[in-house]
């Protein structure tokens, strides 16, 4: 159990390992709230996916497992965007098209498919929390390289702030001109940010593998 | 296999109205959030 649970947080990460569901990793990533919201959203699918699959894999026959699981993932995905355009319109708005493009996130589907469908129920919900926890993690150490360089900000909490009271945008350093690097903030930013992001994991986990 | 067939046309269809059934449920619970913010009183605060 505890290895599922590890596997999708380090081992396995979605992000900087497998490489999985990119698409909106790169085009939400300009702010940590953004990052946040859009990985909550990633994470509540998974589990919602994961749970349903792993209940149903004996019901539903082979030939039509995959219509079935993408009923359900969509489902999933159309409440989450019901409830984030009722609560946070602001954020919706921004978020736009990534929100419904999670249904045919890999990162989803792969795990329903690969895992869930062949699974217990707790197991399955295990490997869902691991998954979306990696994701998020992987989403939110972008958004504040992103963040930090190319805007000189970390925003937690500002369109968020209508429903939680709490304004949280911080300047990091001020009076400076050495930041921010504006190219960071841009799509082609988004690429070098994970690209140089996941060199770096991968030189500490060799030096970890060279040091055993 | 015409029974597989029918088993798959079954679990489909029993499936897909419990998914509409959750998803209308969601819907008239935000309603009158989503059609309050389309009037446009939510960003006159």
């Amino acid at each position: 159990m505890k290895n599922n649970l590890l596997t999708g947080l380090i081992k396995e990460n979605p992000i900087f390992v497998l490489l999985l569901g990119l698409c909106p990793v790169l085009a939400v990533s300009t702010t940590v709230e953004n990052a946040i919201v859009m990985s909550l959203s990633v994470l509540f699918v998974l589990l919602g996916s994961n749970l349903m699959v792993s209940l149903i894999k004996n019901l539903v026959p082979n030939h039509i497992r995959l219509p079935v699981y993408i009923l359900i993932i969509a489902t999933l995905v159309t409440i989450t965007e019901l409830v984030l355009k009722a609560y946070t319109p602001d954020l919706y708005r921004i978020l736009g098209i990534y929100i419904p493009l999670i249904v045919v996130n890999c990162l989803v589907l792969g795990r329903a498919v690969g895992f869930a469908s062949k699974e217990g129920v707790l197991v399955s919900i295990v490997d869902a929390v691991g998954f979306g926890l990696g994701f998020m993690i992987g989403i939110v150490m972008l958004a504040i390289f992103r963040e930090v360089l190319g805007n000189n900000t970390i925003t937690i909490m500002d369109n968020l702030s209508k429903i939680t009271g709490y304004k949280m945008v911080y300047q990091l350093i001020p009076n400076t001109n050495i930041f921010p690097v504006g190219l960071l903030i841009t799509p082609a930013g988004a690429f070098i940010s994970l690209g140089l992001l996941s060199g770096i994991l991968k030189m500490i986990q060799n030096k970890r593998r060279e040091e055993r | 296999m015409k029974k597989e067939v029918l088993k798959g046309i079954i679990v489909f269809t029993i499936i897909g109205f419990l998914c509409s059934l959750l998803l209308f449920w969601v819907y008239e619970t935000t309603k009158p959030l989503i059609e309050h913010i389309n009037r446009g009183s939510y960003y006159e605060k």
